[in-house]
């Protein structure tokens, strides 16, 4: 029995480490117990993801708000004609 | 007469150039800088679309390359929040934790599936903040692997380094994102959080 499974900073470099590549089994059966008895590291886990999904966000809000809008018709055009010079 | 394939880049702009627009003004509160980051975007993906490689849709790419150009831009304001204002010693990860290897502060409940515009674009807005404000490296290898979605193996390669340090430099990264992100205010503290 390894000592680390009981530890939440252990815990927390495996979970991240486990964000980027497949773990041996048994540390993946060790962390899942980890993450169900440690609220905080479960949390911690659900952090990550949510930093994930942030970071792949591609979207945004077509709705309004002063400064949220479109890019001017001008602008289009100069940008297009930049990239045509560069073509 | 054109021979060679017409890359059409008067569609990108037509297409994607709202949207890229609206996520830089979202996140750098200027018409201008954000027109020219969205500029920058275009022209950097014409002179790198060999590079494209076609395993994410053009618009993941395209928003991928303007990311970069926002946490450059970042970096050059004073919106940052940087690392080293909230830690005493942000290379020192072992603070996170007491002597038992227990949370030191324990990690708040966020939110993790914010339904409304206006939480996503707050949580946006944080998170540039604090990402230009990591140790470059520490950033790059988050934005490649999270970003980008690049493999391990690609960002090793990139950085030249090991995978073990690669590993470490991701969760550094994301020990010190989540700790900037609840040091702006993010997560609230929930009852019975700590005892």
């Amino acid at each position: 029995m390894k000592h680390w499974m009981f530890r939440c900073k252990d815990v927390s470099q495996k979970v991240s480490q486990s964000m980027d590549a497949s773990l041996p089994y048994h540390h993946h059966l060790a962390i899942r117990v980890h993450l169900l008895m440690c609220r905080y590291c479960s949390r911690f886990r659900r952090q990550l993801l949510m930093l994930r999904k942030m970071s792949r966000y591609v979207d945004s809000d077509p709705s309004g708000g002063e400064m949220t809008s479109e890019l001017s018709i001008e602008t289009k055009e100069r940008i297009k004609e930049r990239l045509r010079a560069l073509q | 007469m054109e021979g060679a394939p017409q890359l059409n880049s008067d569609s990108w702009v037509d297409q994607y150039g709202d949207a890229l627009f609206r996520f830089a003004v979202a996140r750098v509160k200027s018409r201008e800088i954000a027109e020219d980051l969205v500029q920058e975007t275009f022209l950097a993906a014409v002179q790198s679309q060999n590079r494209f490689k076609g395993l994410s849709s053009e618009k993941t790419w395209l928003f991928g390359i303007l990311k970069h150009k926002v946490i450059d831009h970042c970096r050059k304001t004073k919106s940052t929040i940087h690392t080293q204002d909230i830690l005493d010693d942000p290379d020192n990860l072992e603070a996170f934790f007491n002597a038992k290897g227990g949370w030191q502060i324990s990690p708040a409940h966020w939110s993790t599936n914010p339904g409304k515009t206006q939480e996503i674009k707050e949580f946006l807005d944080h998170f540039y903040r604090c990402l230009s404000g990591l140790p470059q490296r520490t950033a790059d290898a988050f934005v490649f692997r999270e970003v980008d979605g690049l493999s391990t193996e690609e960002i090793c390669k990139l950085l030249d380094i090991t995978a073990a340090n690669c590993w470490v430099l991701l969760y550094r990264a994301r020990m010190l994102l989540r700790k900037c992100l609840e040091f702006v205010g993010f997560g609230r503290p929930q009852e019975g959080s700590k005892k």
